[in-house]
């Protein structure tokens, strides 16, 4: 498992497809972090306002609602600064969206290998390496 | 009425001279202050104001007047032209008659001694006048042809420029362009109407040079009373603004933008208008039928354009609609296979099917860029390798060129099944190892056809894959399902030569 003195790197999981939900947070758990999951942008800026130990949010941007993922996006960096954003969507292009300049955009249907990859650069024990890998 | 001298009535006017016997003979238009000669004899001057003229007394007549000592007659008393030194006496005019019976000039025969015609000389004269006006109707049924070929001419060239055209004040100033220079006036162009008529929007217009253009917001009210007008979609036609009601009270914002004159016609959608199409004028000007009906048409046009911009702008959202559902569809595809295949130990086999999945995706994303009509060849090879993280190791060299929906799967796929395998095995296995991917089109006795390379070096030595996986299959299947691969496992390594008849690569 990836851990730096039993800290263990938190993902919290946003998508409102529950199937793809499921999937992410497999992939999560396969990478060795641990996942939190919220269906929609509202449940995510709960759990964010009820903890401080979420270190990559992974949303998806297309979730409805009155706040979709662009604006998560936004209040995440605006509130919450340190927290990684990884973003990901069905729509065709990441230049048509206006994301924080620091986060990653991957397309649908994603690679989950690279999504596993950019996780981990950003994981609190990045440069270790994940214990499991 | 001013115009060059033409020779057909100089002729009519010596005609006049020899048959009456007199010095002086003139064809003349009359307006409302003054006369114009279009012919003269014996005379040397070319225009007189009509308060001293004869012919200003002979337009009140029938058809005909005689004046035979124009110094015995009162209605000459003190004319310069009688009273003076070798002044004129004698006077003899025909009417000139426009069709519908109004008056607009003369044939006329003058001396400076009294004398009289008799009646052979006075039907000359009437039948000369019929000749001319037979000559002016001539010259204005050949000029009005010219200047309907011309017009006509105008709206087909305005439809091949509208045509390729993408944005509304481009569409605005071209169809401008084409209305200035065919009515010869000051400034065309359109705008869109604000839901209630208080604002234009001018996106672009044309104006000749010296004239400004009137790109911008406009509050309408400011120029006039147009909004009853346009509630019932008629056309705005004011020959001067200064006379006209619905603009009289106060023309100082339509001087300061230099119209005097224009023409407005709505682009009417649903019953309502939404869009102005103007043509002005710094002058005061009658416009024609004619004037309006091409302006009208060049309207039409410009609308038939604008309904297929928004056409395309729905069919490009729904495009996107439809590929964003698509998308997550093949998310959920993938989902659900590493779900389903949770248990399976071939992890390899897992990710070699999403990952086929991702590729068939990619080809699903350059397509969409156009209407899943056709791709660019260099965008579908960079969609797929770019996923690989390993751009700098591919070579890519071809010509700019478009395959069909059907190619662009094919090709995304084998690309796709080529790099993995080239990562795994071949020469991406490698730090070193370099892939040129090449196309280019050759011509043969078929026709064109498409070659396409895949050209591995400096990698480790491959051989042939001894089972028949899928991958191999897929690229054996070729571009376009049936065959035309040729694969060679060679020392330096692996090099594929697909080719396909461009007209099949090309087929939606």
């Amino acid at each position: 498992m990836s851990q730096i003195s039993g800290v263990r790197t938190i993902v919290l999981v946003v998508e409102d497809e529950p199937l793809l939900r499921m999937a992410a947070v497999d992939m999560v758990e396969d990478a060795g972090f641990e996942a939190l999951e919220a269906c929609n942008a509202a449940e995510a800026v709960a759990i964010l306002e009820g903890r401080t130990d979420v270190h990559i949010v992974f949303t998806d941007i297309d979730m409805p609602g009155d706040m979709d993922g662009m604006r998560l996006a936004a209040i995440i960096r605006d509130r919450w600064p340190p927290i990684h954003l990884i973003v990901t969507s069905g729509h065709v292009a990441s230049r048509d969206l206006r994301l924080p300049p620091d986060a990653v955009f991957f397309g649908k249907p994603y690679d989950e290998r690279q999504v596993t990859k950019e996780m981990l650069k950003r994981s609190l024990n990045s440069g270790a390496g994940p214990t499991g890998a | 009425m001013d115009s060059p001298r033409e020779a057909e009535f100089d002729d009519i006017a010596r005609l006049a001279a020899e048959v009456c016997a007199t010095p002086i003979a003139v064809v003349n238009l009359v307006d409302t202050h003054r006369q114009f000669f279009k012919a003269e004899v014996g005379l040397g001057v070319r225009e007189t104001p009509l308060e001293t003229s004869f012919c200003g007394h002979a337009i009140l007549s029938e058809d005909m007047m005689v004046v035979n000592d124009a110094s015995k007659d009162p209605r000459f008393d003190g004319n310069p032209l009688v009273h003076s030194e070798g002044g004129l006496r004698f006077y003899a005019g025909a009417l000139l008659k426009a069709p519908g019976g109004l008056p607009i000039g003369t044939v006329c025969v003058l001396d400076t001694v009294p004398r009289d015609l008799d009646a052979h000389q006075i039907r000359t004269l009437k039948l000369l006048a019929r000749q001319v006006m037979t000559q002016l109707e001539l010259r204005r049924s050949i000029a009005d042809q010219a200047s309907a070929v011309e017009r006509l001419s105008a709206l087909m060239e305005l439809g091949d420029r509208l045509r390729p055209l993408v944005t509304y004040a481009d569409m605005a100033r071209i169809a401008g362009e084409i209305v200035t220079r065919t009515l010869r006036i000051s400034r065309a162009g359109f705008g869109r109407l604000s839901n209630g008529f208080e604002t234009i929007t001018i996106d672009g217009d044309w104006a000749i040079e010296g004239q400004a253009s009137v790109a911008g917001i406009h509050n309408l009210d400011d120029y006039g009373l147009f909004s009853a007008a346009l509630n019932d979609g008629r056309n705005i036609i004011l020959n001067d603004v200064r006379s006209d009601a619905l603009t009289k009270d106060d023309t100082a914002l339509l001087e300061a933008i230099d119209v005097r004159s224009m023409i407005n016609v709505p682009l009417v959608v649903h019953g309502k208008a939404i869009a102005l199409f103007f043509a002005h004028d710094r002058l005061p000007r009658l416009w024609s039928d004619s004037d309006i009906d091409f302006v009208r048409s060049v309207a039409d046009g410009v609308q038939v354009n604008m309904d297929r911009l928004s056409a395309q702008k729905e069919q490009k959202i729904l495009n996107q609609e439809l590929s964003h559902r698509l998308k997550n569809t093949l998310a959920m595809v993938q989902a659900i296979a590493t779900q389903t295949l949770r248990q399976v130990t071939d992890r390899q086999a897992v990710e070699a099917f999403t990952q086929r999945i991702g590729a068939l995706s990619r080809a699903h994303d350059v397509l969409v860029n156009q209407s899943w009509s056709e791709a660019i060849v260099r965008d579908i090879v960079v969609a797929v390798l770019s996923t690989f993280d390993r751009m700098d190791r591919f070579d890519l060299v071809g010509p700019n060129l478009r395959i069909g929906p059907r190619a662009t799967l094919s090709l995304s796929l084998i690309l796709h099944e080529l790099a993995t395998n080239a990562i795994k095995y071949g020469a991406l296995s490698v730090p070193e190892g370099r892939v040129a991917v090449e196309w280019r089109v050759e011509r043969d006795e078929t026709g064109d056809i498409l070659i396409f390379s895949w050209i591995e070096r400096d990698g480790p030595p491959v051989v042939e894959p001894s089972g028949r996986g899928f991958g191999s299959r897929l690229i054996n299947m070729g571009l376009i399902g049936t065959g035309g691969v040729e694969a060679s496992y060679r020392h330096s390594g692996l090099m594929v030569l697909m080719q396909a008849k461009l007209q099949q690569m090309q087929q939606t």
